[in-house]
């Protein structure tokens, strides 16, 4: 069943209920007047740990790219002891494919800071910094007037309405990046908003004990804000109504897809763009329905799920459900940021790979010997097979040393290496016969090389 | 990483190679293995600094879970962990691939080979030769800019060792990683290489640097050493412990030692770099008679020995004991300065007999042996680890105590509130909380100010004064004028000031005070050190981890010089020539009724040389001439000796006086102890032989002693050598508070810190444990500690306060350092004149500019240094440079206790110097002008 009512899109336009053309900056009076902070106010009458809770209940995951559970990350905390604790927001939007967070902010930022106050007031955070993208411009300068607003109007600053924490005017700040991918890495970001390299952390400790100078800190994204001011106004029950829920059999304690999500899609499809939908929504009906179906009348060939550090949909997997389940349906790394990038059967999947590895190579922080190094080597090696110098044994080594590096073999300390592992792996996977017909015919030319090995 | 265990945490319970295995919560799965003996490799870990987990060697398997980094993950309990598997092998063997593939692997050719942590980890998982092809892509120059860091981009494997060591050890943060992925390089500064960026040049990037890409000259030229032997520093009183690497007789180059207890690792470019004087071609090696014509002849040992045997015994029988005075060396062993004044006492039978902490630190083991009874040190250097507050009294660590220094900084940058008093701008004074920058002089006015504000405000321990304290009811009334705004006044600060810092150091709760020459060495040096005493004791900051009363000693072995009795008016362990009980255990062992006369304090030395009732001096390795205060006097008598003998490794000021000259040796070629800073009694151990034509000093004066006819008993008969450990026990048996020491428990222990009371005795790290102190009633003395005018201010003629120090490069008069290739770097090239921006002006100097500093007592020439690091009104200059006399300028007050000079205030007036008045050449010489 198709979403009934726009949430995150609710003031700006976007088909099938809007035209995006007559998309604008919503202020905080239109803000306001269309129930705007009316979350805020609830959230405000009730008892910090309550707030946590109706978040808990609503099982919302994050929207940043890993899925992790909001209320469960907000319940963490250590109990206060009257020092500084933070939020940051993991506005920095980098991964490939993925410009979400840039629509919230362009039309409708007062939403996420809507979130932004009730976390503040649910967690007990004193202090909120905005991590925005080096690259978003025209974003950090409606962003700041926003936040203006928001001060003007006593959601932020001396005698707010979140009055005070910690013994301290609730304060939000933005911050802006300078252009590194690594600096979305919530650690990265950290040590960036420090003024340091911005080299993500070993961990532990984790944010939530010792994040932001050393200081407890909540790290959420930009989408999974804005949703939270709506949940504490309309209920948890309400939220969960929306999603493609829990599958049958799955008990409650394992998270699920509730809600609504952005959904971007762009690649060879004839309406590219921005859309709201459920959760599990099927990549087929996202691309025909929303994208306005392939571009040129072309055959589906592939489809990155969210962002290109997920690896890709195989040509067999065009229904896949788009939701938290998907990595283990569908052999990629998750859902991601559910920046959908569509490749039709024109596709060159070498140079696609090469492509994407490049930036893998270029936006490694170079912290860990198997990034630094791995990125380095895969990004030379795919070179090497696109120009036509590859064997059927760079496949293997590139496969391989893709398979050994990344978090969760255990051997780099953030997530980078993962995408580039998930993208390598994945696209040899499931489109082998391209690669290898690449390397077969050229292994004949190169032969010698191949003798003198 | 230095850590202390947290008491509180929880056991876990955990297997290791299905072994059950037990540590405290937060302990990690890296420091768990290693205390079964099992290892794994890394390639970025140190346990000298925070783990990092980027080379991702060390992986261990956890079972049901994902492979982690064992460095840094913490261990969980009932977690089961593989520290080997052909899965790990695989992941560590594709690492390992990955460096290799982008590394020279050029194995033979390179200093790392053969202790090269990438090299053996490929030997480890079976590396032979990486399969990517077209390898090597990175090939940058090499920086061969350094005198003693080298580095080799091409070969460094990105674990980010150096930097961390230089931000987390050293604390210069002189290093950092730039570029990004596959891009990154180390860089020095803003990539302006080392020098501009300020690096200190310790060494400990080199040290951390797992291959060769950061290295040293001394393992390219030598290689592979033969031979390692763990000695302490000659330099400062820190006492480091450092690994001397000797290949074929000859030191290859000298590392800090892991291991060791006052320097964990770390040590300053002096310890580790400045050590080529050892084997200098100017180190004297012969002895030297001086003709009638004032020149030296060449001599043997034999007639040069004899010569002063008989000499020596002219003297005393014709003079009597009067007639003879020894100055001992803080720079020789213990050993060495309890022999020279055991020939002093038995030989001579003279108390005359004195060494240079005079001319620093006597103040502090005088204040500090009358209120707490013990002449030392409180606390030890681990403890400014525990302390919330530190106030640095007079004292620039780091620079002059820099591996000292680099701990209080991170002590600091982890949260820990500074105070300083010091008209100096420090390093440390930029990092402070509170910084007093008090005019040269008005030590004691402050300090009695903060005083009155804590009694005044109450910040003060009722109870510990009442249990713990006598005179306080005396102190409390004599600090009652004694007001922040009379000190103010005097010091020319803010009063305010003095109050904030009074409140900083009573909130505490554990403040330590620690001081420096800039105390003892500024006239009333022993009121001030009494006035800090009173602020411990007051607000019941001694005896317990963190707290204390430290003075920080100059050189290497001041306080074993002082311990073991090299003073006139004491025995070892301080205890007074005229106490019966000493007496008669000096009478026993020595065989001989101990001398009863008034022994010479230095300076006394020199005036009776002046009277001419003193004949003939022996002077152990202390350039008097050159780093006494008030260089014409003591030429002046030293001139008018009958008979002087100096024992010197180079020639220099006081040796160019004497009738013989006689080689000594250096501490690397030597055995013995240094006792360091914090009590610490540590091994100097024969790194290489003496050079051909020297002699160990110790043996030197036994000979002499021998051929004088006395048997000191510490040899094994005429003609042989002495046996240090001999003389240890000897002293130790002699030495109440060092009774448990002996070599046998140093080569076991590593190191002692007295007090040891016998041989099961473990050493004292906090001495004064729970309030109660050494002196016989266990109270702590409050002692009134009226101010005083220092002995010299500034007036219309000489209208600036000069104070003098040491800069981090060089050493004393620069005799050892200068001789190595540490005066290679540009900031240690020549003295200057640190002068503030605002005098200068008035003075009509810029920087680098040539000026006249004159005293009262002479003028010299020098470069002036324009920097805000003094304030308007002081100068600053060093004592390393002898060309610069430095000392001509400084006064001759001394401490009323302890004769102690006020080496750091003299009033001198500055002149800009004319074309016409420069010298042609810069001949030394010709800057002296000898002032009436
Ligand atoms: C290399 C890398 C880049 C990332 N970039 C972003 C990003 O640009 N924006 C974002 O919200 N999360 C990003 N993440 C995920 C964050 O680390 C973190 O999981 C997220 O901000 C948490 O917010 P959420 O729980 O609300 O999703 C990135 C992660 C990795 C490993
Ligand atoms: S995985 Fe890559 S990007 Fe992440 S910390 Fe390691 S080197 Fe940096
Ligand atoms: S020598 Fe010392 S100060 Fe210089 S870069 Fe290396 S660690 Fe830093
Ligand atoms: S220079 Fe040496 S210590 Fe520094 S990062 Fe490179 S390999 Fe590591
Ligand atoms: S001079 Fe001092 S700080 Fe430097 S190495 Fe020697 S003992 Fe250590
Ligand atoms: S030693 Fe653990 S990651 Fe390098």
């Amino acid at each position: 069943m198709p979403l009934l009512e726009p949430v995150l899109c609710k003031r700006i336009p976007t088909a099938p209920w809007g035209d995006p053309r007559d998309r604008k900056y919503v202020n905080y009076e239109a803000f306001v007047a269309t129930g705007g902070y009316a979350g805020l106010k609830k959230a405000l009458a009730m008892e910090p740990k309550a707030v946590i809770e109706v978040v808990k209940a609503s099982e919302l995951r994050g929207r940043g790219g890993a899925g992790f559970p909001a209320g469960m990350k907000w319940s963490f905390l250590p109990p206060e002891d009257g020092k500084r604790r933070f939020l940051t927001v993991n506005a920095d939007e980098s991964e490939p494919g993925t410009f979400k967070d840039r629509m919230l902010l362009d039309f409708d930022p007062h939403l996420m800071l809507e979130g932004i106050a009730i976390c503040m007031h649910a967690c007990r955070l004193d202090t909120a910094y905005i991590y925005i993208r080096g690259e978003y411009h025209a974003q950090a300068a409606t962003l700041q007037r926003a936040i203006d607003e928001a001060y003007a109007n006593k959601i932020f600053g001396a005698g707010s309405m979140l009055g005070q924490i910690n013994g301290r005017d609730a304060e939000c700040f933005m911050h802006r990046g300078a252009g590194a991918y690594i600096c979305g890495e919530e650690t990265g970001l950290l040590e960036s908003l420090e003024g340091k390299r911005g080299w993500p952390r070993i961990k532990p400790p984790f944010p939530a004990v010792a994040g932001a100078f050393g200081r407890p800190t909540i790290i959420n994204n930009v989408e999974t804000l804005a949703i939270v001011g709506p949940i504490l106004d309309r209920g948890a029950d309400w939220f969960k109504t929306m999603g493609k829920g829990r599958a049958e059999g799955v008990p409650p304690t394992v998270p699920a897809s509730f809600g609504p999500k952005l959904f971007g899609i762009s690649g060879h499809v004839n309406t590219p763009g921005v859309f709201e939908e459920n959760l599990g929504i099927k990549c087929s009906e996202l691309i025909e329905k929303y994208g306005g179906g392939m571009r040129g009348g072309k055959k589906f060939k592939a489809a990155i799920p969210g962002g290109i550090s997920m690896g890709v949909l195989g040509t067999d997997q065009y229904h896949a459900e788009l939701d938290f389940d998907i990595g283990r349906k569908y052999a990629v790394l998750g859902l991601g940021t559910a920046g959908v990038v569509v490749m039709d059967e024109d596709t060159d999947m070498v140079k696609a790979l090469r492509n994407m590895i490049r930036f893998y190579a270029h936006e490694s922080c170079g912290q860990c010997t198997p990034c630094r190094e791995g990125t380095g080597w895969l990004s030379k090696m795919l070179h090497r097979i696109e120009a036509g110098d590859g064997t059927t044994r760079d496949l293997d080594l590139l496969s391989e040393i893709a398979g050994s590096m990344g978090a969760m073999p255990g051997t780099t300390i953030c997530g980078l290496a993962d995408g580039a592992n998930w993208a390598v792996r994945t696209m040899l996977n499931k489109f082998w016969g391209d690669f290898e017909k690449r390397v077969r015919k050229e292994r004949f030319v190169s032969l010698s090389v191949v003798g003198a090995r | 990483m230095i850590t202390k265990a947290d008491p509180l945490a929880q056991t876990l319970t955990f297997k290791i190679d299905g072994k059950a295995v037990q540590a405290p919560a937060g302990t990690t799965i890296l420091t768990a293995l290693r205390s079964i003996g099992k290892e794994v490799p890394t390639l970025c870990y140190s346990d000298r600094m925070q783990p990092y987990g980027a080379c991702r060697t060390c992986l261990v398997e956890v079972e049901g879970r994902k492979p982690v980094a064992s460095c840094h993950t913490p261990v969980a309990a009932d977690a089961s962990y593989k520290t080997h598997s052909p899965l790990l092998t695989r992941l560590r063997k594709n690492i390992t691939e990955l460096i290799a593939s982008d590394h020279p692997l050029e194995c033979l050719d390179c200093t790392a080979n053969g202790r090269c942590d990438l090299q053996s980890l490929a030997q480890e998982v079976g590396l032979r030769t990486p399969r990517y092809e077209n390898a090597r892509t990175h090939n940058p120059p090499k920086d061969d800019s350094h005198p003693f860091i080298k580095l080799e981009m091409a070969k460094c494997i990105g674990c980010g060792k150096c930097a961390r060591a230089c931000d987390e050890v050293q604390g210069s943060f002189i290093l950092g990683m730039s570029g990004r992925g596959y891009d990154v390089k180390v860089i020095a500064g803003n990539d302006t290489g080392f020098e501009k960026a300020d690096c200190v040049s310790c060494g400990q990037c080199v040290f951390e640097c797992p291959v060769a890409a950061l290295e040293e000259p001394g393992t390219r030229l030598f290689g592979l050493p033969d031979t390692t032997v763990i000695t302490t520093c000659s330099y400062c009183g820190v006492g480091c412990s450092l690994n001397v690497n000797v290949k074929d007789g000859s030191v290859v180059n000298i590392e800090p030692n892991p291991q060791g207890s006052a320097n964990l690792g770390h040590t300053c470019v002096k310890g580790r770099f400045a050590h080529q004087f050892a084997h200098s071609k100017d180190r004297l090696h012969t002895p030297l008679i001086k003709k009638p014509d004032g020149g030296f002849r060449e001599a043997s040992w034999d007639e040069a020995l004899d010569l002063i045997a008989t000499k020596f015994n002219e003297i005393k029988k014709k003079y009597g004991p009067a007639g003879f005075a020894a100055i001992s060396s803080s720079r020789c062993t213990n050993e060495e300065n309890y022999l020279m004044q055991k020939f002093a006492r038995v030989v001579m039978g003279t108390n005359s007999i004195d060494n240079c902490s005079r001319v620093c630190h006597s103040p502090s083991a005088y204040a500090l042996g009358q209120a707490l009874g013990t002449g030392a040190g409180t606390n030890s250097f681990q403890d400014v680890a525990e302390s919330d507050v530190i106030m640095i009294v007079g004292a620039n660590p780091t620079e002059a105590h820099p591996v000292f220094g680099a701990r209080i900084k991170q002590a600091v940058l982890k949260g820990c509130k500074l105070i300083i008093l010091d008209p100096r701008n420090t390093e440390l004074a930029k990092l402070s909380d509170l910084h007093i920058p008090l005019r040269p002089g008005s030590n004691v006015a402050v300090i009695n100010a903060m005083q009155h504000v804590l009694v005044k405000e109450n910040l003060i321990d009722p109870d510990f004064i009442a249990k713990h304290t006598e005179g306080f009811t005396q102190l409390k009334a004599e600090l009652e004028p004694c007001t922040p705004e009379w000190a103010a006044e005097i010091a020319a600060v803010d009063p305010d000031l003095i109050r904030r810092a009074a409140r900083l150091y009573a909130s505490g709760k554990a403040a330590q005070v620690l001081w420096g020459l800039g105390v003892t060495e500024a006239g009333h040096g022993s009121n001030a050190v009494f006035g800090m005493i009173n602020m411990a004791v007051m607000t019941g900051n001694i005896g317990r981890p963190g707290t204390g009363t430290n003075p920080i000693r100059g050189q290497n072995n001041v306080q074993g010089a002082s311990d073991v009795g090299a003073l006139p008016n004491v025995f070892s362990d301080y205890r007074s020539v005229t106490d019966p009980e000493a007496r008669a255990d000096h009478r026993r062992v020595w065989g001989i009724e101990p001398p009863s006369d008034k022994g010479l304090r230095i300076p006394d030395m020199f005036d009776a040389a002046h009277h001419g009732t003193l004949k003939a001096m022996y002077i152990l390795a202390e350039d008097v001439a050159q780093s006494d205060p008030n260089t014409t006097h003591v030429v002046g008598a030293l001139e008018s000796l009958e008979f002087l003998v100096v024992q010197e490794i180079f020639m220099n000021e006081t040796a160019k006086l004497a009738d013989v000259i006689l080689p000594g040796t250096t501490f690397l070629e030597k055995e013995g102890t240094f006792v360091n800073s914090d009590r610490r009694i540590q091994r100097v151990r024969q790194a290489i032989d003496p050079r051909p034509g020297t002699r160990i000093d110790g043996d030197i004066i036994n000979t002499i002693a021998r051929r004088m006819g006395v048997d000191l008993g510490v040899d094994a008969g005429p003609g042989t050598p002495i046996d240090p450990s001999k003389i240890m026990d000897e002293l130790a048996h002699l030495t109440p508070k060092w009774a448990g020491v002996s070599y046998e428990r140093l080569e076991k222990m590593g190191f002692i810190q007295w007090p040891c009371y016998d041989k099961d005795h473990p050493g004292t790290e906090i001495v004064h444990l729970g309030g109660e102190t050494l002196r016989p009633n266990h109270l702590a003395k409050l002692t009134i500690t009226p101010w005083q005018e220092p002995g010299e201010l500034p007036d219309k003629e000489y209208p600036f306060m000069l104070t003098t120090g040491r800069m981090l490069f060089h050493y004393n008069v620069g005799t050892m350092t200068r001789r190595t290739d540490v005066s290679k770097l540009d900031k240690a090239k020549e003295e200057t004149l640190r002068i503030h921006p605002s005098d200068a002006r008035k003075v009509g100097v810029v920087n680098g500019e040539l000026v006249n500093v004159t005293s009262r007592r002479g003028s010299v020439q020098v470069k002036a240094q324009v920097t805000k690091a003094t304030n308007p009104g002081t100068l600053f200059m060093t004592f390393h440079f002898p060309e610069s006399r430095t000392n001509l300028l400084v006064g001759s007050a001394v401490d009323e206790f302890t004769g102690c000079p006020e080496y750091k205030i003299s009033a001198v007036r500055v002149e800009k110097v004319t074309a016409a008045a420069r010298p042609e050449t810069r001949d030394p010489a010709d800057e002296v002008q000898h002032a009436k």
